[in-house]
């Protein structure tokens, strides 16, 4: 399955090194204050220009603007869901469905956890992570109002039938499922997977 | 010869064997009987169901549920459901099980008192934890059959002031470690058996929180 790339590979893309994920590796605590504090006009003029992934620099929109299209043959999945467009698209999705408030906090979520696991020398599969931080509270949203689910597990399985449309592994997916589906319990996530456990112990 | 009760046959793998003496030696009557009805109650739910389960990873997830109440595998800090479950993954490794079973047994333990959760996994997780709350809450009481009950409680009692008594069992595995109860069904039970306990309160910590707004 190559719709994720592993972490840290030897050989990447040439786009990738600009990705959202190593710019905010980059960044300093206060690089990530100002951000939080830049976030809300960000968030709106990438929603105004279809763009709904707040972890995108300019940086990388010129990449993507530049990445040529995908074409047919065996790299034509890796390419078409590159580390950024599932970003994108779960922003996307989830930004559509969620008010700001809850929008911003996800997005919060991913900064804390990733912070947390670079302080704490976790290595995660950082597109993961973010899609577990910003499904995981897509439960919440008015699409389940009449679920008898907990709402944790709607918001698991959004996020799960969502990387399985793009074409993620099973066992990826499934990764992110629990990760969501135990956000809320303490005392178990940080014995699952590094995202399971980062999201569960991420402030809100 | 293998044993059968209310039609389960319980597992007679060396495993499943080994299991059996494990817990008989370290849990007293009460818990071992209650977790031998655990995996009646779950299997008889997975034929009900018609789920395709492992018999033997069943087996081996209800006889372990609770040995992190015991003395001998209590840890000082992690939820008392961790510890069995990590007990049941060193047995189960030390037996050269697949990974992927063993972490089918783990999760199924350590999610045994998170409901809502465990129906939507796979079915050792998913009977598992409904074979505790029949026996432990009376979850699906009815849909048992008077002699499926019957048969399995007459080879594994119910003791009298068994619901008393399971209660003070799991206040007397945790109450070295109240933290681990926030959030989960085991703050009621140190909430009904000592006095001096304070229950964590979600809504406190949010708006007590260093966060100014």
């Amino acid at each position: 399955m190559a719709a994720l790339s592993q972490p840290r590979a030897r050989s990447q893309p040439k786009e990738t090194k600009h990705t959202g994920h190593r710019v905010l590796e980059r960044k300093t605590d206060h690089e990530i204050s100002c951000y939080l504090r830049r976030s809300r006009s960000r968030c709106l003029a990438a929603r105004s220009d279809g763009c709904h992934n707040p972890c995108r620099t300019r940086a990388i929109v010129r990449a993507s603007k530049r990445r040529k299209p995908a074409t047919g043959g065996r790299g034509h999945r890796r390419r078409r869901h590159s580390r950024t467009r599932l970003a994108r698209d779960a922003a996307q999705l989830v930004g559509e469905a969620e008010g700001e408030l809850l929008f911003e906090h996800s997005t919060r979520v991913f900064l804390w956890a990733a912070l947390a696991g670079r302080h704490k020398g976790v290595q995660y599969h950082p597109e993961l992570l973010y899609v577990a931080s910003i499904f995981h509270d897509f439960g919440l949203t008015s699409a389940y109002r009449e679920s008898h689910s907990r709402f944790e597990v709607d918001g698991a399985n959004a996020a799960r039938d969502f990387l399985r449309r793009h074409g993620v592994a099973d066992a990826a997916s499934e990764r992110v499922w629990l990760a969501v589906a135990l956000h809320t319990t303490n005392g178990i996530s940080e014995h699952l997977s590094p995202i399971a456990a980062l999201l569960a112990k991420a402030p809100a | 010869m293998t044993e059968v009760i209310a039609g389960i046959s319980v597992p007679d793998s060396a495993i499943a064997r080994a299991a059996t003496e494990l817990v008989r030696d370290t849990e007293d009557d009460l818990l071992y009987n209650h977790s031998r009805r655990v995996f009646f109650w779950g299997a008889l739910t997975g034929e009900c169901k018609r789920l395709k389960y492992d018999p033997e990873l069943l087996y081996l997830g209800a006889m372990f549920h609770d040995t992190g109440l015991t003395e001998r595998y209590s840890s000082a800090d992690l939820r008392f459901e961790v510890d069995g479950a990590n007990a049941a993954r060193d047995f189960m490794r030390s037996y050269g099980l697949a990974e992927h079973d063993i972490e089918a047994a783990w999760t199924a333990i350590a999610l045994h008192t998170t409901p809502g959760i465990p129906e939507h996994m796979r079915s050792t997780i998913a009977l598992v934890t409904a074979g505790v709350e029949m026996d432990v809450l009376g979850i699906n009481y009815h849909n048992f059959s008077h002699e499926h009950r019957h048969e399995v409680c007459s080879c594994h009692p119910r003791e009298e002031s068994f619901k008393e008594n399971i209660i003070d069992h799991f206040a007397e595995g945790i109450r070295k470690k109240p933290q681990i109860t926030f959030g989960n069904v085991k703050a009621d039970v140190l909430a009904l058996k000592d006095p001096s306990f304070k229950r964590g309160n979600f809504c406190s910590i949010i708006l007590g929180s260093a966060w100014p707004k």
